[in-house]
């Protein structure tokens, strides 16, 4: 799975998870500035991203998903893993 | 489900239908977290319309959260419950309960709060529907007893869970979750999340949640049960071919390791009595029908079989005079067949029809068919209009009106008919002495008779075999003849009953003309008591009943009559330059 193939799933995933979010908002959300965003939030986009991607987030991981950014930068340091 | 899809599903129609909402609660001591998601999309999809908004109330309190539904009944209520709900010395989050001098007041505990919940479940019982998810999870390893012993305590403790849910049924017709249906499909050693229980509180793993709120769903929203079972009968409600193996020769019994079939009875008898109609369709002849369902060792009540369709027509068309005799739509009634082009045939004509091949010879299979068929039939209790009679769902001449489209069946069945000619082997004999119903005149051949034939240079042998894209039926017809000037004499013709309603016998006959180019076939036939099918088909193609005697199909009339032949049909050349003329 290549970088841009990333983007574009997690960008789904945000979409499901944070259904207000318009398509130009995804990619600059954070939890500062997206209000669903809770802690709650974080383990229901956990939970999605796990799935979709099929990989598994440890707890020091998680606490540092807050914003799309982190997360598609946390996806990439795994691309070599992800199923294609 | 995936969480991801759980997620599009709930969104999906909040954008399409956000003004309706059903309001379900969710009670549960732990973070709802993903079971929340996955029961608002589960029961989603289980209403036509409407956001289905859950509901969740306070951490750890089962009695608190159930009074706050109490005060604002929802439309329905889904009561999760795990161990420590019933004290939370029984979890993981809770420490200092384990030792031993303490577990007697667990046990004391535990009985009075499932009391306490007991009371407010009553309570809320009368205000809404209510589901209720006995603990789903392994108690914790607290109990001093060893490995593979039961622990008193423990033992206590479910005995507590039991009597609980026996009482809540019993008193305030409250759902409890069947715990065999759970275990089908969510592992018991695939539940417990033992990180996400620690650092969220939320104790399931994602499968054992969405498999959890699946079922809790589908006990909230069940779908209707089905009212009918039509059955074949050779190799589904008996063992063997009753045609060919006669009427002592089916059995459904352990000493001749067909009890599975005895089973299959067992249940339909069961589900009868539940109010389930079972009818018979069934290639066959009627009447050595109607002395077997006379046998009084049937484990099914043949009292109870109504209507018994036993004919050699398209099982379609006796589908469809069951569901007229019924009165009821084709979409509550499962029809099961040994035949998957039998089964594929129906679901041509009834796509609504639940389709179910029976597993012959399958022991496991046949009881995951029994299993499914009470899942499907189930029913809490029998009200006046599952008894017998029902009431119409469907006026009978919207029935009358289907039409069964035999042909665009048949173009589709991708049919290949092969045509061997003149290879006079075992197989052949057998199926020429065993076949009753397609047989031109009951005439057997012992194995001189049949060398000699082989021998005989103006014989023709013609053997056939059949495969469509649902199953290959071997080799299925044999026809032995002998030329004589410009006919071809038919002395043999057999088809076997699997093979009927495929126009068979009309690419046979049809190859017959060709390849021999002669002008006409006369057909040594004579009337038995079982070969009505054969006359059929006669009477069918030269326009008049056949009377015993020689049978002239002339190959005008037979080009005339012909059905439409759809299935390929491949042709070896004829080994002897003799058989053509």
């Amino acid at each position: 799975m290549n970088l841009s193939e990333i983007r574009t799933q997690l960008e789904e995933c945000f979409s499901v998870v944070f259904a207000d979010l318009t398509a130009e908002q995804i990619p600059t959300a954070s939890m500062e500035t997206v209000e669903a965003w809770d802690s709650l939030g974080t383990l229901t986009l956990v939970g999605v991203v796990e799935q979709m991607f099929g990989v598994s987030a440890e707890i020091d991981d998680v606490a540092e998903l807050v914003s799309f950014e982190k997360i598609a930068a946390w996806l990439e340091t795994k691309a070599d893993r992800l199923a294609a | 489900m995936q969480l991801f899809e759980a997620l599009k599903i709930i969104r999906d129609r909040g954008k399409a239908d956000g003004e309706s909402t059903h309001r379900v609660d969710l009670v549960c001591g732990f973070t709802p977290l993903h079971l929340l998601t996955f029961l608002a999309a589960e029961l989603t999809t289980r209403y036509d319309s409407g956001v289905v908004d859950v509901g969740t109330g306070l951490f750890g309190d089962i009695p608190g959260s159930l009074q706050q539904s109490l005060a604002e009944p929802p439309e329905s209520a889904i009561v999760v419950l795990e161990w420590s709900d019933l004290d939370p010395r029984l979890g993981y989050r809770s420490s200092g309960g384990w030792r031993p001098d303490r577990i007697a007041d667990v046990v004391e505990s535990a009985g009075i709060r499932l009391s306490r919940i007991e009371k407010a479940l009553a309570e809320l019982a009368e205000k809404t529907t209510l589901a209720v998810c006995l603990p789903t999870l392994d108690l914790p390893p607290m109990f001093p007893a060893p490995n593979g012993q039961g622990d008193l305590a423990a033992l206590k403790l479910r005995s507590l869970v039991a009597d609980f849910s026996v009482r809540l049924v019993e008193t305030a017709s409250i759902l409890i979750l069947d715990e065999r249906q759970l275990n089908r499909v969510s592992n018991p050693a695939a539940r417990f999340d033992p990180a996400s229980e620690l650092r969220s509180g939320f104790p399931y793993t994602m499968d054992h949640a969405s498999s959890l709120a699946s079922e809790l769903a589908s006990l909230l929203r069940p779908k209707p049960a089905m009212k009918g079972i039509i059955t074949d009968l050779d190799n589904t409600f008996w063992a063997g071919i009753l045609g060919e193996d006669g009427l002592d020769g089916i059995s459904w019994d352990l000493d001749h390791k067909t009890h599975q079939h005895a089973i299959y009875q067992e249940q339909l008898a069961a589900l009868a009595e539940l109010g389930v109609l079972v009818a018979v369709a069934s290639k066959n002849d009627a009447e050595l029908v109607d002395q077997t369902l006379k046998r009084a060792d049937l484990v099914f009540p043949t009292a109870n079989l109504f209507p018994v369709e036993a004919n050699w027509g398209p099982k379609s068309e006796s589908v469809r005079r069951i569901l007229s005799a019924w009165n009821i739509g084709a979409d509550s009634v499962v029809f099961i067949d040994d035949s998957p082009i039998e089964l594929a045939e129906v679901h041509e004509a009834f796509p609504q029809i639940e389709c179910r091949q029976f597993p012959t010879g399958d022991e496991a299979g046949v009881i995951l068919l029994v299993d499914e068929l009470r899942s499907l039939f189930g029913r809490a209790s029998i009200s006046d209009e599952d008894r017998l009679r029902m009431q119409s769902l469907r006026a009978t001449s919207e029935l009358s009106d289907v039409e069964i489209d035999t042909d665009a069946f048949l173009a589709k069945a991708e049919a290949e008919i092969t045509l061997q000619w003149n290879v006079f082997d075992e197989r052949s004999l057998q199926l020429l002495n065993k076949t009753n119903q397609f047989n031109l005149n009951g005439c057997r051949l012992d194995e001189a008779d049949w060398w000699k034939r082989e021998n005989d240079p103006e014989s023709i042998l013609l053997s056939v075999s059949y495969t469509d894209k649902f199953s290959p039926l071997g080799k299925i017809s044999v026809m032995l003849g002998h030329q004589e000037g410009d006919a071809v004499v038919v002395d043999s013709w057999v088809l076997s009953c699997r093979a009927f309603s495929r126009r068979i016998e009309h690419a046979v006959l049809r190859a017959l003309f060709e390849t021999t180019r002669c002008e006409q076939l006369d057909f040594r036939f004579e009337a038995t008591d079982r070969n009505g099918p054969l006359q059929n088909t006669l009477h069918e193609l030269t326009g008049e009943p056949p009377a015993s005697g020689t049978v002239t199909l002339r190959q005008s009339t037979f080009q005339s009559n012909c059905p439409t032949i759809f299935a390929k049909v491949i042709s070896d050349e004829p080994q002897r330059d003799s058989h053509a003329a």
